[in-house]
């Protein structure tokens, strides 16, 4: 988690130094115009980090519970396994949303600094399709990783990655601007999913 | 859990009506060409340029056809290049006399795609100076928003230039405009000959053309036809400087606004779907050349560029596409990008009833195999089946039954 949160770090230090940097090779005007005209996304390495990020952090999470049965173990704790599970996947979703937060409004500050609202609103509209891929991402591991029987773990993969593959399908800046809800609800879409596969594991499916 | 299950059915269904549709146009697509064709000011008919398997015929509307030299001959205003180079180009037609240059300062083409329209924009306007001291455009250090209100905001310091904000903002209001706009349209380039600023329609449909002269804002009011509906606007500044822009109204009317009065002319050819369909202008000296291409046609109109009157017409068909089995097969198919539409959402697309012969095929054959298994048949398995055909049935062997967790 330290790990994801330097990385996150360095590439937005990377990031702003080089948008600096041509800021004073070429002067403000013409990046803005680059930006307005060209319809060109100054932070486009940004793609991929969440995503990444959040596969990460339920990967690292949940495979040492699985690989090792531990899960099923806690269960057996006098704990409801209900209880169990939403303290887990709550503890990655808040700590993993949090980070995302802190970057967000990182580079939301750093944008504001530069540039008119108008660009910043697009920027910020550009970057949430792959924030909310990293929190997909995440709650997509757990799908997957929970479910216990591997006819059901590959079903789980490839819906998982057909959907999250939605969130990647354009590169114009501020593409999904209408569908904000939309990619909030999968969230909830892919809570009631990992549900099932608690559920699943619970019962005991072979 | 079940509610989850069938949800998670849902899901798998919505995403096998993407994927599959998508596979199968990728197996099955065919280019779609439409022979180059270009209105004769000099035979009066439509001269027509076709390549079918790396052999090109060249003909006319009426069936003529041509060699190469008098295929240029008759195209004049397509091929003067060539005929200029040959000796061939006559001096004058239909009274007007013409050369290399002045026929290539009369061409233009104006195209127009759905996408140019339907895009996130930022709203930021670059407002040149129209009468610049130098002989080329340059950037003028700042950009303008207009919403109720006219800002410049200068990009070296990201702030707003009050004075001149102020003094733009009381031309525009002057003039009875009223804010936030409908569209602002102008051509944020230094590439090109000469500025004519912005076109813009304000809340009241009502039409502007503003400019920056010598510092100073122009502004006047375009007297627009009554009862349109502005969706785009190009600004075109063409070298002829005939008119300023061409305007498009939500129900596919084409109008051109010209220069010396801001006439409002209507372009006589039958509406087109702005929301759909490609145009294409290709203009010279005599006529216009109007082409409208949507999925299933391409026709093209030519127009007298000086009398408006819409002259001869021509369409040309696409391929029809063998899209029984695909309607068979798939009850619908959803898309989150399309050509027209730089947005991503997604787009649910009927194919009609036809699905339901491949949907009580399955069904029965669902029904079938449980018999056979003695199993017994699941409701939501056997509706989704029923009701979304192939996509239901490779839903519940994907992810398995409904019922069953």
């Amino acid at each position: 988690m330290l790990a994801i949160a330097i990385a996150g770090l360095l590439l937005h230090t990377y990031m702003f130094m080089r948008v600096g940097r041509s800021i004073r090779l070429v002067g403000a005007e013409h990046i803005w115009d680059v930006i307005i005209t060209r319809n060109q996304f100054l932070f486009s390495e940004l793609k991929y980090l969440p995503l990444l990020s959040g596969a990460l952090l339920g990967l690292s999470q949940f495979i040492p519970e699985i690989t090792n049965r531990r899960i099923k173990l806690t269960f057996h704790l006098p704990l409801r396994e209900k209880t169990i599970t939403t303290w887990m996947v709550g503890f990655g979703f808040i700590l993993l949303t949090g980070l995302f937060l802190v970057q967000f409004a990182g580079l939301f500050t750093g944008m504001h600094l530069l540039f008119a609202p108008e660009i910043v609103n697009n920027g910020a509209l550009t970057v949430l399709p792959w924030y909310l891929a990293g929190l997909w991402a995440y709650m997509a591991c757990v799908f997957v990783a929970v479910e216990p029987t591997w006819r059901m773990r590959i079903p789980n993969m490839l819906l998982s990655t057909g959907l999250i593959r939605i969130l990647f399908l354009s590169d114009f800046p501020a593409a999904y601007a209408p569908i904000p809800v939309l990619m909030f609800a999968g969230i909830l879409l892919f809570v009631l999913f990992l549900w099932l596969s608690v559920f699943r594991l619970k019962v005991g499916r072979q | 859990m079940k509610i989850i299950k069938i949800l998670l059915s849902l899901t798998t269904i919505f995403l096998l009506a993407w994927v599959l549709p998508w596979l199968w146009n990728i197996a099955t697509d065919k280019p779609n060409h439409y022979p180059f064709t270009y209105y004769s000011s000099v035979a009066e008919t439509f001269g027509i340029r076709e390549t079918i398997n790396e052999q090109t015929t060249l003909k006319d509307a009426q069936g003529n056809t041509y060699t190469q030299a008098q295929f240029d001959s008759i195209l004049p205003m397509v091929y003067f290049r060539q005929l200029t180079r040959e000796g061939n180009l006559p001096d004058s037609l239909q009274g007007v006399e013409m050369n290399q240059k002045i026929i290539a300062m009369n061409n233009f083409y104006f195209r127009y795609r759905p996408a140019d329209k339907n895009k996130p924009v930022i709203p930021l306007y670059t407002l040149f100076e129209s009468m610049p001291k130098r002989v080329d455009l340059e950037m003028p250090g700042d950009r303008f928003r207009l919403t109720r209100k006219l800002e410049f905001v200068q990009p070296e310091t990201n702030t707003i230039d009050i004075e001149k904000s102020n003094q733009f903002d009381a031309a525009l209001r002057e003039k009875g405009f009223l804010g936030p706009p409908k569209i602002v349209a102008g051509n944020p380039t230094t590439r090109k000959a000469y500025d004519e600023g912005y076109f813009i329609v304000d809340s009241q449909n009502k039409l502007f053309h503003l400019k920056m002269v010598n510092g100073r804002p122009y502004v006047s009011s375009v007297d627009l036809p009554e009862n349109i509906n502005p969706v785009w606007i190009t600004v075109t500044e063409y070298p002829a400087r005939q008119f300023y822009a061409f305007l498009i109204t939500d129900d596919g009317r084409l109008f051109t606004i010209f220069t010396g009065g801001y006439e409002v002319k209507e372009i006589p050819v039958p509406a087109f779907n702005p929301e759909r369909d490609n145009l294409l202008i290709m203009g010279n000296l005599f006529h216009w050349n109007v082409e409208v291409t949507s999925e299933t046609a391409q026709t093209l109109f030519a127009v007298g560029a000086s009398d408006y009157q819409l002259k001869d017409s021509i369409t040309f068909s696409a391929p029809e596409e063998n899209e029984k089995l695909y309607n068979i097969l798939f009850p619908f198919s959803l898309r989150f990008t399309s050509v027209n539409n730089e947005f991503v959402k997604p787009r649910i697309e009927f194919t009609g009833f036809g699905y339901l012969i491949s949907a009580v095929l399955l069904l029965l054959g669902y029904i079938l195999i449980r018999r056979y298994q003695k199993k017994s048949i699941r409701f939501w398995t056997a509706a989704l089946i029923f009701l979304t055909g192939t996509f239901g049935l490779l839903a519940s062997i994907i992810i398995g039954n409904t019922e069953e967790n």
